[in-house]
């Protein structure tokens, strides 16, 4: 019995094993989970993993014995000398590097909690003119006779106004995309003018980000309100042509 | 490959899938066989729906460059009647390769309105647009464009570099790009492309901003064939390959390897005792830099859409009675008289505000207003101005104390210290507490391009704090860890020695 624990041990050593076992599940956890998971969950899995590995080798006497051994030696053995002193000059300076790094104030940014489609109010006024946003519906879509004219007046309206942020693409990548946070909508997304209303729209394009409440952190956006340089016939069309483009649908009343 | 296979599935179609296992099949000519799909296909005409619905606007229908958008951007969009490409590896003057406009369209151009198509568009379908963009001019027919040999790169060693200096100095670059590279040469003012369009020499210190790329490679290339349409001329006869290499390593290393990414918090580091005024200094050398593009103010009449300072550099210093801050940028031109001339601008909220709660970015609004700190070239000093509104911004009825302005230009960048008291703020005013987080936003006006009042370059708001020193605790903390491994592993260590 003994001859063959000795023999079915000495494979792998058990102190290896538990070396192995430890470095593989953090690969696993760190590289291995997609999307990856947040650094204090990956914490938690390493001090579970490391409690089965120690319970693991501490299940009896011989295997703890055989665990500790190689631990032993470097302590006793004078030929390990180096190793010893090298586990003894940097083991402090771990300590010490992770105790600085945990308690050194970091800076960060504040986290703004934001509502990316917040609430409309019932109606807006625009320019001394009151839209009821709950019954408001884009007029153009009836001028069926004219509506690639109106399409084609949306995109000059889009390409000499919109484009910088929300790009060529409608995919809000334009050319001053980057510098801008919160990013530009990303109109080809189904998570955009696909789930909204073309009233939605038109209060956002005429009042902007001036124009959110409060839960939509209004001057964190940085779209401007439009009323003083787009007629409301200009924003009609550039809505039919942010539709048209991308091919999707408004939503409309059920 | 996978690209391919993504860009190839998205389409869905079942003649793409097939195109798609020829393409997977034959990896060493891999863009061969959608080549050739495209050519068919420019027949049905898909080549043209594309360039309709995507490129039409800037490039026009006709492929003039006079699209509805064109004249709102410099550098202006490609007139392809003409047949001149700028970034090619043909010789000078010659139309580019079917691949050149291919990655032209794949690639776009940084710095410039042209994106990157290969996000929106499949391979097939950028293909298409390249045959169908050909037929545009007379310069592809009959041509059979033939790519130039490129030299045997030699690598960017010191002395490599120090040659191309000596280069960039014999073959003139510098009477266009600058002495510093900063497109700040005494040629560079007014300079016009075949097509008499306004057109900018390159600021070499930004190679984000190389319209056609920034490898050691793309720089080499354009010495060597030139930009047609451009004042930018070819090489290749006047200086050897080994020149145009050395140059090419000299141009790269104007700048740093590694693009800057865009700042997300500015911070200002304390220092013990008076702030440097030199900007040269070890403190201010130390202290953390944050890069901030600028976009032009395209919002609110007089409108601006083509501007020259791209970005700006800033850093900050704090003690007990100051804060300073040092901000650097590219500007071509020095300009201080006049009613345009070079300006720069800090802008924080007017009072202190709840954290998260900011102003309109330009120049705030009646409730909301903004503290804007201004600097104009050939003024004594920065102003301190109440900002309500971009048409509504004036003299702070309470100004704050700036200590120091101090303002210099030197071969195309500005250098700008401006040192305001924390200590006669006055009341409400930003405390610029440590610790706490402040939005700023920046502008800048560059008087040699016209820039004046809403004419300018602005960035959103991007947060700024003051950095607490660090607390004399976390040191004690940290000894006190390594002083108790210590003991802890000794104590170990006797005692399995002594067993």
């Amino acid at each position: 019995m003994e001859h063959a624990t000795e023999k079915r041990k000495r494979r792998i050593p058990l102190f290896l094993q538990a070396v192995l076992i430890t470095l593989g599940s953090y690969l696993v956890y760190q590289y291995g989970i997609r999307p990856p998971i947040p650094a204090s969950i990956l914490f938690m899995f390493m001090v579970v993993t490391v409690a089965a590995v120690l319970l693991y080798v501490s299940l009896d006497d011989d295997s703890l014995e055989e665990f500790l051994r190689p631990v032993l030696t470097v302590i006793r053995d004078d030929r390990w000398k180096i190793v010893r002193w090298a586990f003894m000059i940097a083991i402090p300076l771990i300590a010490g590097w992770v105790v600085y790094d945990k308690t050194v104030p970091k800076i960060e940014p504040p986290v703004t909690v934001r509502s990316v489609h917040p609430a409309p109010p019932g109606s807006i006024n625009v320019r001394g003119k009151t839209y009821d946003l709950r019954t408001l519906e884009n007029p153009l879509r009836k001028d069926t006779a004219n509506f690639t004219k109106h399409v084609k007046a949306g995109a000059d309206v889009y390409i000499k106004n919109c484009y910088y942020c929300h790009g060529d693409f409608l995919d809000g990548k334009g050319p001053y995309a980057d510098f801008i946070n919160p990013p530009p909508a990303n109109f080809q997304d189904i998570g955009t003018i696909a789930m909204l209303q073309e009233s939605f729209l038109f209060w956002r394009i005429m009042k902007g980000g001036p124009g959110l409440p409060t839960e939509g952190t209004p001057w964190d956006s940085s779209m401007p309100a439009w009323e003083p340089i787009l007629s409301e016939q200009e924003v009609w069309q550039v809505i039919l042509f942010m539709y048209e483009f991308t091919g999707h649908k408004p939503r409309r009343w059920e | 490959m996978s690209k391919k296979i993504l860009a190839g599935g998205s389409l869905g179609a079942l003649g793409l899938a097939i195109l798609v296992s020829i393409l997977f099949s034959t990896p060493a000519h891999t863009q061969e066989p959608a080549k050739k799909a495209a050519v068919d296909q420019t027949a049905t005409g898909e080549g043209k729906n594309i360039y309709d619905k995507y490129c039409a606007w800037c490039h026009g229908e006709k492929g003039a460059g006079d699209g509805p958008g064109a004249t709102y951007q410099i550098p202006r969009p490609r007139d392809f009647t003409s047949g001149a490409y700028k970034f090619r590896f043909t010789p000078s003057g010659d139309p580019p390769l079917d691949e050149d406009i291919f990655k032209s369209v794949a690639e776009g151009f940084p710095g410039t309105s042209m994106p990157p198509w290969k996000h929106a568009l499949t391979e097939k379908q950028m293909w298409a647009v390249t045959h169908y963009i050909k037929t545009f001019s007379d310069a592809f027919k009959d041509a059979k464009p033939k790519k130039i040999e490129i030299a045997k790169q030699i690598s960017p060693s010191k002395e490599s570099i120090e040659k191309g200096a000596k280069l960039y100095k014999d073959s003139k670059c510098w009477e266009c790009h600058g002495d510093e590279g900063r497109g700040d040469g005494p040629s560079a003012k007014d300079l016009k492309d075949d097509w008499g369009n306004p057109i900018r020499a390159a600021d070499l210190t930004q190679p984000w901003t190389y319209r056609g790329g920034s490898t050691h490679l793309d720089i080499f290339r354009n010495f060597t064939t030139g930009l047609n349409g451009t004042p930018m001329p070819s090489y290749a006869d006047t200086n050897s390959d080994e020149d145009r290499w050395h140059l090419a390593n000299y141009v790269r290393s104007m700048a740093p390897e590694k693009d800057p990414s865009v700042a997300t918090l500015l911070s200002s580091a304390p220092v013990k005792g008076p702030i440097p005024d030199d900007p040269e200094s070890a403190a201010w050398k130390g202290a953390r830099e944050g890069f901030l593009p600028f976009m032009p103010q395209i919002v609110e009449e007089p409108r601006h859409f083509t501007p020259t300072v791209t970005a700006a550099f800033v850093r900050s210093l704090y003690n007990d009675d100051e804060i300073a801050f040092l901000i650097r940028w590219s500007d071509p031109t020095e300009s201080k008289e006049g009613t345009a001339v070079d300006a720069f601008a800090l802008q924080f909220p007017a009072r202190e505000g709840e954290a998260g709660t900011k102003p309109y970015f330009l120049n705030g609004d009646e409730e909301n207003p903004v503290m804007v700190w201004l600097w104009k070239h050939g003024t004594a000093g920065a102003v301190d101005l109440l900002g309500k509104g971009l048409k509504a911004t004036g003299p702070n009825p309470k100004p704050g104390t700036f200590t120091k302005t101090v303002a210099s230009f030197n071969k195309g960048e500005y250098k700008l210290l401006v040192k305001y008291s924390i200590k006669d703020r006055p009341q409400g005013a930003v405390s610029f507490a440590p610790g706490g987080f402040i939005p700023v936003a920046l502008q800048v006006w560059d008087g040699g391009n016209g820039e004046e009042g809403s004419k300018k370059g602005v960035t959103t708001w991007t947060w700024f704090t003051l950095e607490k020193p660090t607390p004399v605790s976390v040191y004690l903390y940290t000894v006190l860890a390594v002083v108790g491994a210590v003991v802890a592993q000794g104590w170990i260590v006797r005692r399995v020695r002594r067993s």
